[in-house]
């Protein structure tokens, strides 16, 4: 499996790409040191200063349908900040 | 914004719209905050999408949409007053690259019309009074077709009607299965009825006839076995006939010839005005040399093609081609576009064509007569209708037109033979 997973757009995450921190969901059992060739390799002229990372917990999601309640929880995932000395990183470039 | 104009005709011209980034970029920035608003994004809550994530993602369709918008609003303000577009404007070329915008339209533009001197136009006018004749042969008509068939047992005469199977027959004589129509009613005073008339004459229910029909190498034969002779019975012209056909007007027999004798004085007038006004209007065409927009024409000729997919119920023949019957009609169209706007201009230079509400009750109320409705429910579907209305209005301001013409051109009145006959030359003529 890839590392890179995909970016994560949100209006929070947005934000925070203008102090250059990139957000991606990344394989969960990817190492920082893994995270930061694979965005140098994905993005080339982009230099990483630091990665942080996060597991993000499951959550209980449900809904009601005809049959009844349907129980389920979100996956488990995990999110890694990358902050870039160098280069920019566009999301939409392949759009 | 750069408009330029280029003249094709007296009456075609293009208009070249030009424009920059910049001098459009103040509509993308509002086009950009209306969608910006709108713009739902999963990870954003409505409205808080940043503006370069827009133009990124959505840049592309919402300045072409803007585009259009743009041409379409300069169009509106600057082109229409100024030239006043007549027809369907033609879009010839557009282009948005490199940051530049360049579009092209086709628009036709109102021909300069002199009118010429209306007391040299001649047009012939039908005259015709019904006679005490027509009106006797119009009650004998009516008496036919009120009277019944009656079977008999005699030979069919040139005034009957038979009823006959038709087997069709092959080349040497021999019945074609299959081919056979039972129960055919064939009258033998009918003018197509010739062929039939010469053969079937004189025979009587139960006799066989032989018989080939058409000209040249496709000629086909039938046996024809006639299977009954009818005679027809006038109706007797009584009170209760003259009641139901004059919807209760006339109570006798005179009154019921005045009655008969008005209604078709009606018709004749009636049918001569119509082609009074066709002549008109084809004289005032051919007494005037202008071009006419393209674009008019085109539109009327799109028309056309839309009223007889009215006709047809809606939908168009399959294979229809569209453009040729265009093409076929363009004769009709350029006629059509050039009294239209003789018509207009006419209606310019004459005073008094004011339309007052007396004139719509007047108009309306002539033609609830010719359509059998009463005039308030007529009324009422005007009322409901405002295009038709519009329409309305134009009719009677057309009607006031060829009232005034009537006094100015030369008419030649005739009887209505002889105006058959000129009728007859001119369709010559035009062929």
């Amino acid at each position: 499996m890839s590392v890179i997973i995909k970016p994560v757009i949100t209006e929070k995450l947005s934000r925070l790409q203008e102090e250059g921190k990139y957000t991606f969901e990344v394989a969960k059992n990817a190492s920082k040191p893994e995270i930061k060739v694979a965005v140098e390799a994905a993005y080339p002229g982009v230099k990483v200063a630091k990665i942080n990372t996060a597991i993000m917990p499951s959550k209980p999601k449900g809904r009601y349908t005809r049959s009844g309640y349907q129980g389920g929880r979100t996956k488990v995932w995990k999110k890694a900040i990358v902050t870039i000395k160098e280069g920019e990183i566009d999301f939409f470039a392949e759009i | 914004m750069d408009i330029s104009v280029e003249e094709l005709t007296s009456v075609d011209k293009e208009v070249t719209l030009k424009a920059k980034r910049e001098d459009l970029q103040e509509d993308f920035d509002k086009a950009y905050k209306k969608y910006k608003a709108q713009i739902q994004l999963p990870g954003f809550r409505p409205g808080k999408v940043p503006m370069g994530m827009i133009k990124k993602r959505f840049g592309n369709e919402i300045e072409q949409e803007e585009i259009s918008n743009i041409v379409q609003k300069i169009f509106e303000k600057e082109v229409v007053p100024e030239y006043e577009p007549i027809g369907e404007t033609e879009m010839l070329d557009f282009s948005w690259e490199n940051d530049e915008l360049e579009v092209k339209f086709k628009i036709g533009s109102k021909p300069e019309i002199e009118i010429s001197d209306l007391s040299k136009i001649k047009v012939n006018k039908m005259v015709h009074d019904v006679s005490d004749d027509e009106v006797a042969e119009e009650i004998e008509r009516t008496l036919e077709r009120e009277g019944n068939w009656e079977d008999v047992e005699e030979a069919a005469t040139d005034d009957s009607k038979v009823i006959v199977d038709v087997q069709t027959l092959d080349a040497d004589g021999n019945p074609v299965e299959g081919d056979m129509d039972e129960g055919q009613e064939i009258d033998l005073r009918q003018d197509g009825a010739e062929d039939f008339r010469k053969e079937l004459s004189g025979k009587k229910p139960g006799d066989v006839v032989e018989m080939e029909l058409g000209g040249g190498d496709e000629k086909d034969r039938f046996r024809v076995t006639i299977k009954k002779v009818q005679k027809l019975n006038k109706a007797e012209l009584n009170d209760e006939l003259i009641e139901s056909q004059s919807n209760g007007e006339a109570e006798d027999e005179e009154q019921f010839k005045s009655y008969i004798k008005s209604r078709m004085q009606e018709y004749y007038d009636q049918t001569a005005e119509d082609l009074f006004k066709n002549d008109v209007a084809d004289a005032l065409v051919e007494a005037h040399e202008f071009e006419v927009p393209e674009t008019f024409v085109a539109q009327i000729q799109g028309s056309y093609v839309d009223q007889l997919k009215q006709q047809q119920g809606g939908q168009l023949p399959e294979h229809f081609d569209a453009e040729q019957y265009k093409a076929g009609m363009k004769d009709r169209a350029v006629r059509e576009a050039k009294w239209s706007f003789i018509s207009q201009k006419l209606q310019e230079t004459f005073e008094d064509i004011e339309i007052k509400p007396e004139d719509i009750d007047e108009h309306l109320a002539m033609e609830a007569a010719r359509y059998g409705m009463p005039a308030d429910q007529l009324k009422q579907y005007y009322a409901q209708q405002p295009q038709m209305l519009e329409q309305l209005r134009s009719s009677i301001r057309e009607n006031k037109v060829f009232d005034i013409l009537q006094d100015k051109v030369k008419i030649n009145e005739m009887g209505k033979d002889e105006y058959r006959e000129q009728q007859e030359k001119k369709d010559k003529k035009n062929k």
